[in-house]
């Protein structure tokens, strides 16, 4: 697809698809982007936030709370009349979804890369088109990149094309997640970002919310009878984009040498039979077509740049002459006899001259089975099959598919716990009368040699990092808990590691939903248990605790549910493992991250000195709900930590909900030494950054005083420990040091100051 | 049937696809980027890279894939490498625990394996053939420079591909490296030199003819036997796993006549691996056995966290099978699945 002569200066890089996307970014210097992370895109914020603090690009970077949350980022920037981009996948990309068409519907132009992968459930990080099907209706304007290169020139093409006058559209740039996004190629990007700068030209808005000279009002009530007339612009617009792509494209390919048409045709000219596949797969089934046509086949491919607004008469125009075409899917519309785009190609060739034409739909690849050019080959004979014999080609099918086999089933290993096994009274709750701000509960808890005792309701063989401090830390909590227990993981580190199909680590009943939304799914689960007890449905025998684990990921983005199920008060735990990241995603800065601390969303370079704002108090923000406990704890003091464990037990059965606090280590993502485990967690207490409290029905107590013990010891020596902190002990960062030990202390004093308040 | 060669000059190959079969944070997909960016960047060729992860932990198989040709032929497709004329695996206990690692091989498959073992004392399948074949002791090796696993098997790697030329992938070693600190550099070139030497005597099959390819191991799961909705019936079968390919080389070793079974070890243990004898009447206290190593990562936590030195850090290559404790869970075939 390369002519040799082209206008403008490139160099040959050897990068993968979201490294590409950066590149583009770089080129085109967006003002803003506004993101969250989410596999596998999040390489692409990452990417640029690395090119930020070295001053390669000046854009605004904003790690939202959730793929809503950057998606409402995004649409209120670019209402201001600038460049906008943002970066998602899979159920992020579903998450924002109902403020694509807000987008969309406003005209206001951006660039969202959506780095396909498949959609939960069950969770699969790897690539499919499951979550790209739902762009369909959103109004916006879909082009597909299938590979490294035409990620960095559709991204290009994608401001220019949006902010076309005839068009103002939002544009995603859609990639393959993993076989795209994360495969290095050889490409080629402009030496001189002028080039790019100036085939965009500056942005031109006839409006924008940030000229108070000129007042406007962007998303008004609108219904009938004008609605209507609205949409009927939308769809005016996606009729000029077409035409509006075809120039745009043309002039790219002056400038890059690099065509793309609507419709990429391969090898068609003497075709009587085809596949229409979208993007990498497509790129590996051209070996599969160059093989059939060397043995005399006349066979030719199909693949879109563009899909929305869909190039239908360029498809009608490709299959004028064809016999067959089969359309390869990596997504199913479940129920409906073929892929979702099966029945847009089959409804416009179907339509057209040719109407000798058989289509089939196959399915393939989902959740990133690989697409092998053997699969191609299959498809290709299958393709020219239907014309000889149609009656033995079925029109739908999947490819790839087992049966499975009986024999070698993973046999039942482990048999369930009895009621006795669990309940050996390790730890005991006793209400006793409370004397001014002391605990109505007094808590016996067995000694250490002991509560080995207490099996371990999460079993060995979890594919953990060494030195994961999220498994001590669960486990000493579950030595507190007596009796049976059914608990919620939300996604993350603790949720993938130990439920990798078909092993699952649970020993007790285990749930899993997504991170915006655990907490109101185990209080549905509750309630559920506490009615079929009523309804005598459940024997009014059984007691069962609930308790939801998340990290603190999740305690970001499900902040809102959260704090709606702790304001409604269910009978069950709420336990936060604390690692100060997004670590399942490859770490990442969470809102609970120290400041200063080095992630890859927020690098230490000459612009930066690491995560630019404090670390969140979440303690503060659930105690604020009125909850009955609320608490925090380390492995390093763990009879305090079992002892919470069996307060929380008691108010979770007696009271209402109960949010507990750990602090874990990270030795991966904290680039700590694995076995300074327990060390690291105390001077992170001793520093008085993670103070050990309780809050019992809104009464403050702390828990460890390190000042009265004498082991008070400053921010630093707690730092100094983890390679991705220990910059801040550097003279150049003296003042970020500084400005987070002030942080620290005034926390502290007012932390102090509730605790010896007889009403806080 | 296995025969000892001398090593000696090899035509270039035109088309090489290289697959690299490792645990997460053996720097697998690290490794596979340097050779690739040595073939694409420094020789010249044409080529792609990438890697097939599961999330971003350590631990976890990945598959990294490499391909380049020689004569400049456009690579496009974009799927894993089925049958791969170089195959590397960066520790001999994923043929135990993930014997899909050697999917795809045939007789003009280069094998590499990163073990204790000579060639001639590795079992594989029946039938298993192979054209060149290797093995090197790089966990050994890492240790010894203090070095990352990748850099020692990359040295040896440079014996597997000639058409990359050694001091072309050593600068694209060093370019891939230049951020570290040159403590940590020269350690690591020096592990790269060494892997480049030491790897033990090549072997090359006899027989080339008639071999079918290894074939995919198919999953014993599927949409005939499955579970509806993805559910698990089968209740902690993690303990089916095997963990032990993601330590480095270390242990804790297990001295009982110290002992005095405080259980701080177990309030810190983030793998399960302590191994109790507990008296379902408590009538006595529990007691420390020893420790179950097919779960033990190595991370050395217990050994701090003992307060009598009744655990102590030892490279695994001392340790005896008699030292090694198994978890007796109630009800179980695991026994004699796994050990």
């Amino acid at each position: 697809m390369e002519s040799k002569e082209t206008k403008a200066d490139q160099i040959g890089q050897f990068l993968t698809g979201n490294e590409m996307a950066a590149e583009a970014a770089k080129a085109i210097d967006f003002h803003f982007m506004g993101y969250y992370p989410i596999t596998p895109s999040t390489e692409i914020a990452e990417i640029i936030d690395r090119m930020k603090v070295k001053g390669e690009v000046s854009t605004v970077l904003l790690p939202a709370d959730g793929e809503h949350g950057a998606a409402g980022a995004c649409f209120g920037a670019s209402t201001g009349g600038a460049r906008v981009m943002n970066a998602t996948s899979s159920n992020g990309f579903l998450y924002s979804l109902e403020q694509l068409p807000v987008q969309s519907g406003s005209r206001l132009p951006m660039v969202l890369n959506l780095v396909t992968r498949s959609v939960s459930g069950p969770l699969d990080i790897r690539c499919d088109h499951s979550d790209l099907m739902y762009a369909l209706q959103t109004g916006w304007v879909i082009l597909l990149a299938s590979n490294p290169q035409a990620v960095y020139d559709m991204n290009i093409i994608a401001v220019k094309l949006g902010e076309h006058p005839e068009v103002r559209l939002p544009v995603m740039v859609v990639s393959d997640g993993f076989f795209t996004s994360h495969q290095r190629q050889s490409t080629k990007i402009f030496k001189d970002a002028k080039v790019v700068q100036e085939f965009l030209g500056q942005r031109q808005d006839s409006f924008t919310t940030l000229d108070p000279r000129n007042p406007i009002t962007v998303g008004p009530y609108m219904n009938d009878p004008d609605l209507i007339n609205n949409k009927f612009q939308l769809h005016q617009a996606h009729e000029s984009a077409l035409k509006v792509y075809g120039e745009i494209v043309k002039e790219y390919e002056m400038l890059s040498g690099r065509s793309y048409p609507a419709i990429e045709d391969y090898e068609m000219d003497s075709a009587e039979s085809a596949l229409f596949i979208l993007n990498s797969a497509a790129e590996t089934a051209k070996d599969a077509i160059d093989l059939a046509k060397s043995e005399g086949k006349k066979v030719g491919l199909l693949r879109p740049n563009l899909l929305r607004p869909f190039p239908v008469d360029q498809l009608k125009k490709a299959s004028a002459n064809l016999a067959s075409l089969l359309v390869g899917e990596r997504s199913d519309t479940p129920g409906s006899e073929g892929g979702p785009l099966t029945h847009e190609v089959r409804s416009i060739v179907l339509g057209s001259e040719n109407k000798k034409i058989k289509v089939l739909s196959r399915i393939y690849g989902l959740g990133g089975k690989d697409f092998r050019e053997t699969d191609a080959s299959h498809f290709i004979a299958e393709a020219l099959q239907v014309v000889e014999a149609p009656e033995s080609v079925a029109n739908f099918g999947f490819l790839g598919t087992e049966p499975g086999q009986k024999k070698k089933l993973p046999p039942q290993v482990l048999q369930p716990f009895s009621r006795a096994e669990m309940s050996q009274g390790l730890t005991k709750i006793e209400v006793v009368a409370s004397v001014g701000k002391s605990s109505p509960l007094r808590v016996q808890v067995a000694d250490p040699s002991l509560l080995v005792a207490r099996p371990k309701r999460i079993a060995p063989g979890h594919g953990a990092c060494p030195g994961c401090g999220i498994f001590s830390g669960l486990d000493q909590f579950f030595k507190g808990i007596e009796g049976d227990v059914v608990v919620l993981y939300h996604t993350g580190c603790a949720m993938v590691v130990t439920t990798d199909y078909p092993f699952s680590a649970h020993r007790v009943s285990y749930l899993h939903n997504l991170f915006q939304n655990g907490a109101p799914t185990l209080s549905g689960l509750v309630e559920v248990f506490y009615e079929k007890k009523r309804r005598g449905e459940i024997a009014a025998s059984e007691d069962v605790t609930f308790v939801m684990i998340t990290g603190d990921g999740g305690m970001d983005i499900g902040m809102g549910p959260t704090i709606g199920t702790a304001l409604r008060n269910h009978k069950m735990i709420v336990l936060e493992y604390d690692n100060q990241g997004y670590m399942n995603t490859g770490g990442q800065l969470s809102y609970s991250t120290p400041l200063g601390r080095e992630t890859v969303t927020s690098h230490v370079g000459a612009k930066n000195f690491g995560k630019g704002f404090h670390h969140k108090d979440t303690v503060s923000i659930m105690a604020a709900t009125g909850i009955p406990y609320v608490f925090t704890a380390i492995e390093s003091c763990g009879i305090d930590l079992v002892a919470k464990a069996a307060k929380a037990q008691w108010y979770a059965k007696n009271q209402g909900l109960v949010f507990g606090k750990i602090l874990v280590t990270c030795p991966l993502n904290w680039a700590s030494d694995e076995k300074y485990g327990q060390e690291i967690l105390q001077k992170a207490v001793d520093c008085c950054f993670f103070p050990l409290i309780e809050i019992e029905n809104g009464l403050t107590n702390l828990s460890y005083n390190p000042e009265q013990e004498g082991n008070k010891i400053a921010a630093r020596d707690w730092l100094q420990m983890m390679g991705k902190s220990k910059h801040l002990l550097r003279a150049e960062y003296s003042e970020n040091l500084a400005n987070f030990q002030g942080e620290i202390d005034r926390r502290w004093e007012r932390l102090k100051a509730r605790a010896m308040h007889p009403l806080l | 049937m296995w025969k000892i060669m001398k090593q000696q000059k090899e035509q270039p190959r035109k088309n090489v696809s290289v697959r690299l079969e490792a645990i997460g944070g053996q720097g697998a997909n690290s490794a596979g980027k340097i050779l690739a960016e040595a073939a694409v960047l420094g020789l010249g060729y044409s080529g792609n890279h990438f890697s097939s992860f599961g999330s971003e932990k350590k631990g976890t198989p990945v598959k990294s894939f490499v391909r380049f040709s020689t004569e400049g032929k456009q690579i496009r497709t974009a799927s894993y490498i089925k049958n791969p004329d170089v195959l590397i695996v960066f520790h001999e206990s994923l043929l135990e625990t993930h014997p899909d690692c050697l999917e795809g091989i045939t007789a003009h498959t280069d094998l590499l394996i990163n073990s204790t073992k000579k060639p001639s004392e590795i079992r594989f399948p029946e039938g298993f053939k192979v054209r060149k074949f290797a093995t090197i002791d790089a966990t050994d090796l890492a240790l010894k420079y203090q070095c990352g696993l990748n850099s020692i098997m990359l040295g040896a790697a440079t014996r597997f591909c000639p058409e990359i030329d050694a001091e072309i992938l050593l600068k694209s070693f060093l370019k891939f490296f230049s951020h570290l600190e040159p403590q940590l550099k020269k350690r690591n070139i020096e592990g790269f030199e060494s892997g480049r030497k030491q790897t033990k005597d090549f072997i090359f099959d006899e027989s080339q003819a008639n071999i079918q390819p290894h074939e995919k191991i198919l999953p014993s799961m599927g949409w005939e036997n499955a579970p509806l909705g993805g559910v698990i019936l089968n209740p902690g079968n993690t303990v089916l796993k095997d963990n032990s390919a993601s330590r480095k080389g270390l242990l804790p070793r297990f001295i009982a006549e110290i002992c005095y079974n405080c259980g701080f070890c177990d309030m810190v243990c983030p793998d399960f691996c302590f191994v109790w004898k507990v008296d379902p009447q408590n009538k006595t206290a529990p007691a420390l056995m020893g420790i179950d190593y097919q779960y033990c990562k190595g991370c050395q936590k217990c050994v701090l966290a003992c307060p009598v030195q009744a655990l102590v850090t030892v490279p695994e290559s001392e340790f005896l099978e008699s030292e090694k404790q198994h978890h007796l869970f109630p009800q179980t075939e695991i026994q004699k699945l796994k050990r």
